[in-house]
């Protein structure tokens, strides 16, 4: 499986998906003209790569969105929702939701993002 | 509105599904087990909506205060937190108008601060920064009724409007102006004095016409400042 690499535009975040380290990085803005199209990939590396993951491998993956739009929030939710029932499933997957500590928007938002979720650890990170 | 409000439609249909499921309504259990997985199904997109929907409200509202701020900033003048010359711009054509709709005047203060560049040179220009927002909260504390208006025009230039003003109110609120900057005390904070310093003024007034243009109204008030300065600078001139 070939690492995802996409670099950051004024609209849409850097991220970086790596099986050989186990890490995925998204960092920036998102709010792409066509958030489907754009998140398409990205959703189809995750469901790739969650169904091969195994029980043993830690995975840590790092949020540090600045500002979304409201079909990005969807896409996350998406996103996280296939990472809670891979962590139900008993996979070792952590999100590090990072964020500016005088960003409360961001805050709030990963806290609203926080509650839907059951077996996933969702962490906040605020610096 | 509360999310969950905005939403009561679809818990009715959660509602319904669950009755429809305890009725019994399925003869085959199998189709009820698809039915109440949809229903599963459903009630976490449902979840997933009031989330999408929170999140936008939070950052709609961070996006209107940030607009707010930025119009803010965009009117004022750093320095002085008098409104600045773009606002200033605005502000006349509005009243011009409205005046001009009334039959009203419209009373025009320009003030220069008088050999601002000399007290730069003796005190400094941080000195001189300081200066420029005493006289502008003068200015400010002077000109108080509510449709009055003070801007920072330029360096140390002010421009007033005073709408309702013939040149006799005018005059009268410039006499103020021109009492109240001669009393300011410039020091610092181990009581050591900067100086004096006065402001001439030039006013004008009109009632909008049809064939007169804002320009006349400014220009008329400017003429006014250059003969204040040139019979001695401390006055108010008015054409």
């Amino acid at each position: 499986m070939e690492d995802l690499m996409i670099e950051k535009t004024k609209s849409t975040p850097f991220i970086y998906l790596s099986q050989v380290t186990n890490s995925f990085i998204l960092k920036g803005e998102s709010f792409p003209e066509n958030s489907a199209k754009f998140y398409a990939p990205v959703l189809e590396w995750i469901r790739e790569y969650i169904t091969a993951l195994d029980v043993h491998t830690k995975v840590i993956m790092d949020f540090e969105i600045i500002y979304f739009n409201s079909s990005t929030s969807k896409i996350f939710m998406t996103i996280f929702d296939l990472l809670d029932e891979a962590a139900m499933a008993g996979k070792n997957i952590t999100v590090n939701w990072k964020c500016d500590e005088n960003n409360e928007t961001a805050i709030e938002c990963g806290e609203e993002f926080q509650e839907d979720l059951g077996y996933l650890s969702f962490n906040i990170v605020t610096k | 509105m509360k999310i969950n409000d905005i939403f009561a439609k679809e818990e009715k249909v959660i509602t319904q599904a669950e009755q429809i499921l305890k009725s019994e309504a399925f003869t085959a259990t199998e189709c009820a087990g698809y039915y109440g997985e949809l229903l599963d199904e459903y009630r976490k997109l449902l979840k997933q909506m009031r989330s999408v929907v929170k999140m936008s409200d939070i950052t709609q509202g961070k996006l209107n205060s940030l607009s707010m701020e930025l119009e803010r900033l965009s009117n004022i003048d750093e320095l002085t937190d008098l409104y600045n010359r773009r606002c200033f711009n605005e502000k006349i054509a509005k009243e011009w108008f409205y005046a001009s709709v009334s039959q009203s005047s419209l009373g025009l203060l320009m003030i220069d601060i008088d050999y601002f560049k000399q007290y730069n040179d003796n005190y400094g220009h941080l000195q001189g920064d300081k200066c420029l927002k005493e006289i502008a909260d003068t200015i400010r504390q002077t000109v108080n009724r509510p449709k009055d208006f003070v801007a920072r025009y330029g360096g140390e230039e002010f421009i007033v409007l005073l709408p309702g003003a013939d040149l006799a109110g005018c005059a009268y609120i410039a006499d103020r102006i021109l009492e109240n900057v001669t009393k300011i005390e410039f020091t610092d904070v181990n009581n050591n004095s900067y100086g004096k310093v006065t402001v001439s003024i030039g006013g004008n007034s009109m009632v909008p016409c049809e064939n007169i243009e804002i320009g006349i109204l400014i220009s008329g008030a400017d003429r006014a400042l250059y003969k204040a300065k040139k019979e001695g600078r401390h006055c108010y001139r008015s054409i």
